[in-house]
């Protein structure tokens, strides 16, 4: 049973984006966002099949998620917009406040998603926002030149 | 108006996906027509959770999702066809294996590591003898 995009994310019916990678299970949003295609990514309960840093607070929670990008040298900004110099991480959440989904800029402005098991797609940001993924509570930006 | 599929549990009757249709509709209900076999069963629930779950992030709240409780009380006659799935697509059932078998054979040294995972279950399935 194939899952249509814009079946599940309406914003992307106006056709702005492009999937740039088949569906994969074996990473997530998260782990795309920060560059670590090993693993799926994602503070659940179960500490045996999804990773997480162990020192970092282990909840679904916007703080555990801003712990863990400070790790990789983010820090919170207010503008979405593209700035030279900076990339870019945008959290989204679910009405109760509850992450839902990671997307990390590109340098044109433009973001990249991994969507759960599903594709890459290169979008605009608030396009996801919806019933699924909420919208985004949190933009979190540094340098280029962070080491991890 | 689509036809909605369910299974008869407890004397009630679990439906497989919401109802969308109009408050206040009568309904009709009779076993199927054709018993399912249980590969049907497993094929006709894994498609309702990869639909309706494919996009998330969280493994957890997948995993809690309605078909996917349905095919771990399919039972332990299930479990080949999940390590054959397992096998072929990296489908995510190691809470279901967890739940059928009561093992864990994921080391925490490779958790979230997905192939390595299907590796540490497969290979756990082979030394109990099971065949896929």
């Amino acid at each position: 049973m194939v899952t249509s995009l814009v079946e599940v994310f309406p914003g992307l019916a106006k056709g702005n984006y492009q999937i740039t990678s088949p569906a994969n299970p074996d990473y997530n949003c998260m782990a795309w966002a920060v560059g670590d295609i090993g693993k799926w990514w994602w503070p659940g309960p179960d500490e045996k099949r999804e990773y997480w840093p162990p020192d970092i607070l282990r909840e679904p929670t916007q703080n555990a998620f801003e712990a863990a990008f400070a790790r990789f040298g983010y820090e919170r900004c207010m503008e979405e917009d593209v700035e030279p110099g900076f990339e870019k991480i945008a959290l989204f959440a679910d009405a109760s406040g509850k992450p839902t989904h990671v997307a990390r800029q590109l340098a044109t402005g433009r973001w990249t998603s991994k969507l759960g098991r599903m594709e890459d797609i290169e979008h605009v940001l608030r396009d996801l926002e919806g019933v699924v993924y909420g919208s985004v509570v949190l933009i979190l930006k540094r340098p280029v030149t962070a080491i991890v | 108006m689509t036809p909605i599929m369910g299974t008869v549990r407890n004397g009630q009757i679990v439906v497989d996906q919401p109802v969308e249709w109009p408050e206040g509709c009568r309904v009709v209900i009779e076993p199927a027509a054709n018993e399912e076999t249980l590969k049907e069963r497993f094929r006709r629930l894994s498609a309702v959770w990869q639909k309706e779950t494919a996009y998330l992030s969280s493994m957890t709240e997948a995993s809690h999702h309605p078909a996917y409780q349905e095919i771990i009380h399919l039972g332990p006659d299930v479990i080949p066809l999940l390590l054959r799935d397992l096998q072929a697509h990296h489908t995510h059932w190691f809470a279901a294996l967890h739940a059928l078998t009561g093992a864990e054979p994921i080391d925490p040294s490779v958790a979230g590591n997905v192939p390595k995972m299907v590796d540490a279950w497969l290979c756990w399935a082979k030394e109990h003898g099971y065949q896929w």
